[in-house]
């Protein structure tokens, strides 16, 4: 492949990941605000439930949790957020043989994107994200260890007085 | 023409070529008998064969690695039965009949056919091998031992089933009884999946005891008294390190885990009834790996059983607390980010959109630029 070869298909790489990009930036439109409501009502249900069956919803929860999340980053970021556009445009910027001009203002983009991930309610949203994931794999881990004990006392039983 | 009397064709098999050398030994060959040993020969690679294959599928099923010797007998008897056709129309030719003798390769055959019976079952078959007469009954003589080792069980509980042929370690079956009762409690208590419980059972043949413990293909255990082992087949890695603790924990036993399964030493007759109950807890414990929730939070029948028997069970109060509590900060943190998207969060998405869209403007105009240059 001749140097100018190279480089046309550079650009053609460029303007596909450009217009997913840009196809991503419109999915906010889609997103239904009802649905994203709806859920955190089932959300807020699980919470009166007792403990057993709070357990017992954890996967739903979870599920739930994870496809409000996609949809809150799609709603607020436009399924656009700094982890995409790095994995993305990352190698254009740095690329010498793209125009200085463009590459300048895929950098721009990129500010602008790493500065709407900083808002607070951004980070807040990131942050109770996280720590809920956390309690979750705590609660799950807690949860095996515990099953591993019943079936332990069950043997124990069976083996001492059967 | 040899009658066919007995129900089980490896039986059959046994007594058709028994009967057929028997007849062989004084007779001249003629037409008559070569027709007689094409039908023997058909109901060994037909009947003999399939019954054969079922039966070992059983044992395998159960993980018997002995029976794997056996699943090329069928081919290996027809090489015999090959040589001994070519030696009957050798014989007929030159009209010899009970000194009718066999080829080196139908001899050669049959030891192959006797290594694999040593195999299965640790027991020789051939007798003599001078004339076809003499191979055909040692050739009985081994489909005997196969027949015995394969024969049909007798049930001695509800899941558990002797080789009526062999010698049944008494302290097997007491250990099979106990993990079939063992079964139904714990089936009681729902803590198995429905499809598991029904292809539970054990054989006991001799020294050892093969098991299934599951639905699962493979999901067997091959436990060997006289060698002291114990192998449990499972391929989820969870299943294979619980059990291993509870077999080194509550049998004494000394256990390796590996992707396929576990693999103990150490089980003798003093702790064999500990071992096959712990295995009871191998079935749907996958299961209950993956459902705490309603194999055991929200089980009712056990968390009574529990209580009554003073099996104190914690449940996770503490971290159940605060998943509840981080799950109501990210409700809140969703709900204000819903309620400041549209006038927070949009106008710089449109921004963005726009930019995003000045930049392909710009690189469709590089990319007309570019293209005639490359395609001349």
């Amino acid at each position: 492949m001749s140097e100018k070869e190279s480089v046309l298909k550079k650009y053609t790489d460029l303007r596909n990941d450009l217009e997913a990009g840009s196809h991503r930036l419109f999915l906010r439109h889609i997103i239904d605000i009802y649905n994203i409501k709806g859920s955190i009502e089932e959300l807020n249900e699980s919470l009166s439930l007792d403990d057993n069956d709070f357990i017992g919803a954890l996967y739903n929860i979870s599920s739930l949790v994870e496809d409000i999340k996609y949809k809150v980053i799609t709603y607020l970021q436009g399924d656009f957020p700094q982890s995409f556009f790095e994995y993305n445009y990352g190698k254009y910027i740095k690329d010498e043989q793209i125009d200085p001009a463009i590459r300048n203002k895929l950098k721009e983009i990129g500010n602008k994107v790493i500065e709407n991930e900083k808002d607070p309610l951004i980070q807040r949203f990131n942050n109770t994200l996280e720590k809920f994931e956390i309690q979750r794999d705590n609660l799950d881990n807690y949860i095996d260890s515990f099953i591993e004990e019943i079936d332990g006392k069950l043997i124990k039983y069976f083996i001492e007085h059967e | 023409m040899a009658q066919i009397e007995i129900a089980d064709p490896l039986y059959q098999a046994e007594k058709l070529t028994r009967e057929y050398a028997a007849r062989l030994g004084p007779s001249l060959i003629d037409d008559r008998i070569l027709k007689e040993f094409d039908r023997i020969r058909d109901f060994i690679t037909r009947d003999f064969a399939d019954t054969l294959s079922e039966r070992v599928d059983k044992y395998s099923e159960l993980g018997s690695e002995r029976v794997e010797s056996l699943t090329g007998l069928v081919s290996d008897i027809d090489v015999v039965l090959t040589h001994i056709s070519r030696d009957l129309d050798r014989c007929f030719e030159i009209e010899e009949g009970n000194t009718c003798r066999a080829s080196p390769e139908a001899v050669d055959a049959l030891r192959r056919v006797e290594d694999r019976v040593v195999e299965a079952t640790g027991q020789k078959c051939i007798i003599t091998t001078r004339s076809v007469a003499e191979v055909l009954n040692s050739l009985s003589s081994c489909i005997h031992r196969v027949a015995d080792f394969l024969a049909e069980t007798k049930a001695v509980s509800k899941r558990c089933s002797i080789s009526e042929k062999s010698n049944p370690n008494n302290a097997l079956v007491e250990a099979c009884k106990a993990w079939d009762e063992l079964v139904d409690k714990l089936n009681e208590l729902r803590l198995y999946a429905p499809e598991d419980v029904i292809p539970l059972q054990g054989i006991i043949v001799d020294d050892e005891l093969m098991m299934r413990v599951g639905s699962a293909a493979g999901h067997a255990t091959h436990i060997d008294l006289e060698k002291g082992t114990l192998e449990y087949f499972d391929r989820d890695d969870n299943v294979n390190i619980a059990m291993q603790d509870y077999f080194e924990r509550y049998a004494g036993l000394d256990c390796v885990t590996s992707s396929n399964g576990v693999n103990c030493k150490g089980v003798n007759k003093d702790n064999v009834k500990k071992v096959a109950k712990i295995l009871a807890f191998a079935t749907s414990k996958d299961f209950r790996l993956d459902n705490p929730e309603s194999y055991y939070l929200g089980n009712e029948r056990l968390t009574r059983f529990l209580s009554e028997h003073g099996i104190e069970v914690p449940v996770p109060k503490e971290q159940i607390q605060e998943v509840r509590n981080a799950l109501k900060e990210y409700i809140a943190a969703v709900e204000e980010a819903v309620k400041e998207a549209p006038t927070r969060f949009k106008p710089r998405l449109e921004e963005l959109a726009k930019e995003v869209d000045e930049v392909l403007k710009e690189v469709n105009k590089k990319i007309e630029e570019l293209r005639p240059l490359v395609t001349s």
